[in-house]
C-alpha cells in the first residue's frame, strides 16, 4: 500500500538538486517553484489527482539538466548586472581553498597510502628528470658558437676503413672554392702533451691544439686579453686558456712569456703567449688549453704531403644552408680533386651534430645509443609510476565509495565531486613534484659523475627540461584525478550506501590492472637479469688472466728530452732498491702499445712469402728485461739476451697469435727468418715465441705482436716508459725511491706513474658505468613494481573481505587464506618472468658479442633473479594477505 | 505538433517574448500559457528554457522585473518591457517581416503584412 502523496514533500525533493547548484539563486528557485505550483493548481482544478498533476507539471517544467545548462549561460550576465562579479570571484576562490583544505585532510587521514602515492610518483618523476637533464646536456654540445648554424665539419671517408675526422691539409683549399663557403679552417685536434715553463720548472700535461688564424674567427672562444686570431698569424704565438695561465703564471701577466711543449715527432716547440681566452665550456667537442699555430710543424709543402691525415676541416658557409645542399656541392668536387690514397671527403655534418656522430675521440664522444636507451627508459619509468599512481588512487577511491555515496545523497553534484578529487590529485602531484625536485637535487652530483658531466637545473642554453616537467605534472594531476573522479561520480548513491560497493572484477581475470602489474614486473625482471649479467662480465674482464702479471707493476713516463744513456742509468738506479725486483724500458706497455706517432702498423715479409701475403703486426720496442719483468711466459725459443750480441740487430720475438698468423706453431716459428719494416730492412730471425698478452682492451682479439730490441727502432718509437715490478710489501718505499731517482736524473720534469692493472681497469669505465646505471634502474623498477603490486593486493583484499570472512567462518586457517590471496599475484609474477627471460637473453647475447672475450650465458642469473623476484613479490603481497586474513569476519560480514 | 528546429526556436523566442510583453507586464507561467494558446499547442516551451531567456533579456536591459504578491499568496516575478526593449522589438519586427516578404515571394504566397 503506497504511502499517501505529500505535495510539500514532493516539492521539497524536487528542489534539492537545484538548491545545491550555484547557478540557481534563491530568487530563481522561488520563481521556478511558483511556476511548478501554478501548474499543479491548474491541473488539479482540471480534475487530475494531486500526484498525477504533480508528475505532469514536473514533465512540463523540463529536465534539471537542461535547466542547469541554460541557467549557467545567463549566470555571469546576472552577476554583472548586479555588480557582484568580484563577490563571485571571491566565492570561487574560497571554494577552491575549501576543496584543498578538505583534500589535505583526506590525505592526512591515510598517511601510508598518501606517502606511497607521493613517493611512487616522485621517484618516477625524479628518474625522468635526471634522464631529461642528461639528454639536454648531450644535445647541447657545440651550440654556443655564434655561427653554429653556419659551421660544418667535413670528415674523410674510405671505402674500407669508414669515416674519420682526420683529413688532408689540402681539403680545405678545395672546399674554399665552393661558392657557398665563406671561409675554412683546419686544425689538429687537441692532444694531451706536456707543457713546460722552464723558469719556474713547471711541467704538466695540457691539451694542445694546433690551428690557423681563421680558427678564432669561426669559433666563438671569447678572449680575455689580446687578439687570438692575430696571435695565430705570428710564427710562434700561442693562445692559452685562463686555467693554464693560472697554473703556469699565477697572478703574473702571461703575455709575451715563453712556454714549451712536446708534440708530433717528439719535438719540443717554443711559443710566446700572445692572448688569453676563457676556458673552453664543457659542452664543446673542440677542446684546448693551448692553441699554437699549425705552421709550427712545417711549411705548406710539408703539411700537405700525401698520406698525411691530421686535420679536422671545418667550413663556414655564407648563410645557414641545409646540410644536404652543402653535401651535394661537395660531392661535385669528387673524385679528382679531393681524393687522396683512397680517402675522399665525406658528407659534411653541422658542427652541433659532431658530438653525437661517433667521429670524435673516445673521451669526447656522445653516445646516441644512450640517448635513445635512456629516453625510452625515462618514458617507461614515468609511465609505470603514473599508472601506479592512478591505480592506487582508484583503490583508495573505491574505499571511499561510502563517503561518495553520502555526499551524493546530500545532493553533491557530479562536477563538485569531480572537482574534489581533482583538487586532491593536483595537491598530490604538486607535492610529488616538490619531493622529486629534492630527490633529483640529491642524486644529481652522483648521477653527473657517472657520466663525467656537470649537470645542473639552470643555466642551460638549450633548456627544455623544466617547462616540460611542469607541464607534465599538471597533465598527470589532471589525468590521475579525472579517472577516479569520473569513475566515482557515476556511482548510484543508494547502491553504494547499501554496501553493494563498486562493481568488482574478480581477481582472476586478466584485467587492465593485472596486465599493468605484469608489465611492471617484466621490466623489473629484465633489468635485474641484465644487471646481473653485466656485473658477471665486468668481473670476468677485470679478473681475466691478461697474459702477464700486472699487480705490482708500475709504469713511469719519461720525458722525451732524456737521452738513451740517462734512461739506462735511471733504470740501474731504480733496480738498486730492494723493493724493485725487475725493471725494463719499453716504448709501450700492455694496454698502450698504440701510443707513439709513427705509423702504428708495419708490414712484415717473412722469407717464404710474396709481397701479396704481407701481414700486419704491431711492433713493440723493448729491452732485455721486458719479458722477465712482466713475467710473460716463453712458449718456445728464448728471450732476448746480452749473451747473443746479434739479438740487438737481428732478433725478433713473436707472440702466439703472430706465429699462428704466419702459419707456424710456436716451435716451428723459432729459427725462421723474418723482417719487419720497409724493403731495405735487413733480415732477422725469430728467436722465440711468447704467450699472448693483452695489449688492448678485451673488446678486441689479441693482435699479433712483434718484439724487438730498442736499437732497431725507427725514430718516434723510442722507449720512454720505465716498467718496474715491485715487491708487494714495499710498494710505497719503492715508488718513493723511483721518484727520487727520477728527479735527480730529470730535474725539470714532473713525476707521473700508473699501475698496470689500473690501466686496464680504466678501459672498462664504460662497462662499469653501464653496470652502475643498470643496477640503479633495476632497483628503481623493482621498487615501483612492488608499489604497483602492493596497490593491487590492497585492492583485491578490500574487495574480497566478505569472501575471506565467509571462508574464515567455514574454518579456513590463516595460512590457507594467505596462500589463496597470494596465489593469483604470484601467477602474475611468473608470467612476467617468462616474458622477461627471453627478452633479457636476446639483448645480452647481442651485447656480449661486442667483446672478443666474454662469459657464457648460463642459467645462473636467470634462476637467481626468478627466486629473488618471487621472494620480493611474496613479501609485498604477503603483508596485505596477512592483514586481510586476520580481519574479523564478524565485521566484514556485517553489511549483509 | 510541429517541432521547430533548435535555431528557429531559439531565434523566435526573443521577438515572441518581447511582443507579448509589449501589451503589458506578465509573469513566467502566464507567458507560457499565452504562447500555448496562441500557437494552438504547437509551441510549448519548458519552464527550464523560458526563464533563462527572460533573465538574459533582463541582463541585456530589454526587460525589467519586480516581485509582486499574487492572489494565491505566493510571490511572483513580473517582467515588463523597457524603453530599450521597445526599440529592439521594433528592430526585430522589421527584420522578421523582411524575411517573411522574401520567403513569400519565393514560395508564391501573399506576404502576410505590408
Amino acid at each position: 500500500m503506497p504511502t499517501a502523496f505529500d505535495l510539500e514533500k514532493a516539492v521539497a525533493a524536487w528542489r534539492r538538486p537545484y538548491e545545491h547548484n550555484r547557478a540557481f539563486s534563491e530568487e530563481d528557485l522561488e520563481e521556478l517553484e511558483g511556476s511548478l505550483r501554478d501548474r499543479v493548481d491548474v491541473l488539479v482544478e482540471a480534475g487530475l489527482p494531486e500526484e498525477t498533476a504533480f508528475q505532469e507539471a514536473l514533465r512540463r517544467m523540463g529536465s534539471y539538466g537542461t535547466a542547469e545548462a541554460e541557467y549557467r549561460k545567463v549566470y555571469w550576465g546576472k552577476r554583472r548586472r548586479r555588480g557582484e562579479v568580484l563577490h563571485e570571484l571571491y566565492w570561487r576562490a574560497a571554494m577552491w581553498k575549501n576543496h584543498l583544505k578538505i583534500a589535505l585532510r583526506q590525505l592526512k587521514r591515510r598517511p601510508l597510502y598518501t606517502a606511497i602515492n607521493v613517493l611512487g610518483l616522485a621517484v618516477g618523476m625524479a628518474c625522468c628528470l635526471l634522464i631529461l637533464l642528461y639528454m639536454q646536456d648531450e644535445l647541447s654540445f657545440d651550440r654556443f658558437h655564434e655561427k653554429a648554424d653556419r659551421l660544418f665539419v667535413v670528415p674523410n671517408e674510405h671505402p674500407v676503413e669508414g669515416r674519420a675526422l682526420s683529413t688532408s691539409y689540402s681539403l680545405a683549399s678545395v672546399l674554399e672554392s665552393l661558392p657557398d663557403v665563406e671561409q675554412t679552417t683546419r686544425f689538429w685536434p687537441d692532444r694531451e702533451r706536456p707543457v713546460m715553463r722552464k723558469e719556474v720548472q713547471r711541467r704538466a700535461n695540457q691539451h694542445i691544439l694546433l690551428a690557423e688564424p681563421s680558427f678564432f674567427d669561426m669559433f666563438s672562444f671569447p678572449a680575455v686579453t689580446g687578439d687570438p686570431a692575430a696571435v695565430l698569424n705570428t710564427p710562434d704565438g700561442a693562445v692559452i686558456s685562463e686555467s693554464l695561465a693560472r697554473m703556469f703564471f699565477g697572478e703574473e701577466n702571461p703575455i709575451r712569456k715563453t712556454l714549451e711543449f712536446e708534440h708530433f715527432g717528439d719535438n719540443i716547440y717554443s711559443v710566446t703567449v700572445g692572448a688569453v681566452v676563457k676556458d673552453v665550456p664543457r659542452n664543446s667537442s673542440i677542446r684546448f688549453d693551448l692553441v699554437a699555430p699549425l705552421s709550427l710543424l712545417g711549411d705548406e709543402s710539408y703539411l700537405s704531403r700525401p698520406g698525411f691525415f691530421f686535420a679536422t676541416t671545418c667550413v663556414q658557409t655564407k648563410t645557414a644552408i641545409a646540410v644536404e645542399t652543402l653535401n651535394r656541392k661537395i660531392a661535385e668536387t669528387q673524385p679528382e680533386k679531393a681524393a687522396v690514397d683512397g680517402w675522399f671527403a665525406s658528407s659534411a655534418l653541422p658542427l652541433p651534430a659532431l658530438y653525437l656522430s661517433g667521429l670524435t675521440a673516445d673521451g669526447l664522444k656522445g653516445q646516441p645509443k644512450f640517448l635513445y636507451l635512456f629516453g625510452s627508459i625515462a618514458l617507461v619509468v614515468l609511465l609505470i609510476s603514473v599508472v601506479n599512481y592512478v591505480n592506487l588512487v582508484t583503490v583508495q577511491a573505491t574505499q571511499r565509495a561510502r563517503e561518495v555515496g553520502v555526499r551524493k545523497a546530500l545532493g553533491a553534484g557530479r562536477s563538485q565531486l569531480a572537482r574534489q578529487f581533482l583538487g586532491e590529485s593536483i595537491l598530490l602531484s604538486i607535492t610529488a613534484l616538490g619531493v622529486s625536485l629534492m630527490l633529483t637535487g640529491l642524486a644529481l652530483p652522483a648521477f653527473s659523475r657517472l657520466f663525467d658531466k656537470e649537470l645542473a637545473f639552470w643555466g642551460a642554453e638549450y633548456g627544455f627540461v623544466l617547462p616540460l616537467m611542469a607541464g607534465f605534472v599538471l597533465a598527470v594531476a589532471v589525468m590521475a584525478g579525472a579517472y577516479p573522479a569520473f569513475m566515482l561520480s557515476r556511482f548510484q548513491p543508494a547502491a553504494v550506501l547499501r554496501g553493494a560497493g563498486v562493481r568488482t572484477t574478480p581477481a582472476r581475470r586478466l584485467g587492465l590492472r593485472q596486465s599493468l602489474v605484469v608489465f611492471q614486473f617484466t621490466v623489473s625482471v629484465t633489468l635485474i637479469i641484465v644487471t646481473a649479467i653485466i656485473y658477471h662480465q665486468l668481473g670476468y674482464l677485470q679478473n681475466k688472466d691478461l697474459g702477464f702479471n700486472g699487480e705490482q707493476v708500475v709504469v713511469v713516463d719519461l720525458p722525451r728530452s732524456v737521452s738513451a744513456s740517462v734512461r739506462e742509468s735511471l733504470k740501474q738506479r731504480v733496480l738498486s732498491h730492494p723493493g724493485v725486483v725487475g725493471a725494463s724500458l719499453a716504448n709501450g706497455i700492455p694496454g698502450r702499445f698504440q701510443m707513439g706517432y709513427g705509423r702504428p702498423v708495419d708490414e712484415a715479409a717473412p722469407q717464404n712469402r710474396t709481397d701479396a701475403e704481407r701481414v700486419r703486426f704491431r711492433p713493440a720496442v723493448v729491452d732485455y728485461d721486458f719479458i722477465p719483468t712482466l713475467r710473460i711466459p716463453v712458449l718456445a725459443g728464448r728471450s732476448f739476451s746480452p749473451d747473443f750480441p746479434a739479438d740487438v740487430s737481428r732478433a725478433y720475438i713473436l707472440n702466439r697469435a703472430a706465429a699462428e698468423r704466419l702459419g707456424w706453431s710456436p716451435e716451428e716459428a723459432v729459427g725462421q727468418t723474418f723482417k719487419l719494416g720497409p724493403a731495405e730492412t735487413p733480415e732477422g730471425e725469430i728467436i722465440g715465441v711468447v704467450e699472448d698478452f693483452h695489449i688492448a682492451s678485451l673488446h678486441q682479439e689479441i693482435e699479433p705482436v712483434v718484439l724487438q730490441l730498442h736499437t732497431l727502432s725507427p725514430v718516434g718509437s723510442l722507449p720512454f716508459k720505465l716498467v718496474a715490478r715491485l715487491v708487494p710489501e714495499q710498494i710505497r718505499n719503492a715508488v718513493g725511491h723511483i721518484e727520487q731517482q727520477y728527479s735527480q736524473v730529470t730535474p725539470d720534469a714532473s713525476f707521473q706513474y700508473t699501475f698496470l692493472d689500473e690501466v686496464f681497469d680504466a678501459m672498462y669505465r664504460a662497462e662499469e658505468r653501464l653496470s652502475r646505471i643498470f643496477t640503479s634502474f633495476a632497483v628503481l623498477a623493482i621498487l615501483i613494481a612492488c608499489l604497483g603490486l602492493f596497490g593491487l593486493a590492497a585492492y583485491a583484499a578490500e574487495t574480497r573481505t566478505k569472501e575471506i570472512g565467509i571462508r574464515k567462518v567455514l574454518g579456513a586457517t590463516i595460512s590457507n587464506l594467505v596462500l589463496l590471496l597470494s596465489r593469483d599475484f604470484l601467477k602474475l609474477v611468473a608470467i612476467a618472468f617468462f616474458l622477461a627471460a627471453p627478452l633479457a637473453y636476446v639483448a645480452m647475447s647481442r651485447w656480449l658479442e661486442d667483446f672478443a672475450y666474454r662469459i657464457e650465458l648460463g642459467p645462473g642469473p636467470f634462476v637467481l633473479t626468478g627466486a629473488l623476484v618471487l621472494a620480493i613479490a611474496l613479501l609485498t603481497v604477503g603483508y596485505q594477505a596477512i592483514k586481510a586474513a586476520h580481519a574479523d569476519p564478524v565485521k566484514s560480514l556485517r553489511y549483509e | 505538433m510541429i517541432m521547430l528546429s533548435r535555431e528557429l526556436a531559439g531565434a523566435s523566442a526573443k521577438p515572441i517574448i518581447l511582443s507579448l510583453l509589449a501589451s503589458g507586464e506578465s509573469y513566467g507561467y502566464a507567458i507560457l500559457q499565452r504562447i500555448e494558446n496562441l500557437s494552438q499547442g504547437e509551441l510549448s516551451w519548458d519552464d527550464s528554457t523560458l526563464y533563462p531567456v527572460l533573465h538574459r533579456l533582463e541582463n541585456e536591459g530589454l526587460l525589467a522585473s519586480s516581485w509582486r504578491v499574487a492572489e494565491t499568496g505566493r510571490r511572483r516575478k513580473y517582467y515588463r518591457l523597457t524603453a530599450k526593449g521597445q526599440e529592439v522589438l521594433e528592430t526585430e519586427k522589421r527584420q522578421w517581416l523582411r524575411v517573411d516578404a522574401v520567403l513569400a515571394q519565393l514560395w508564391g504566397l501573399e506576404p502576410r503584412l505590408a
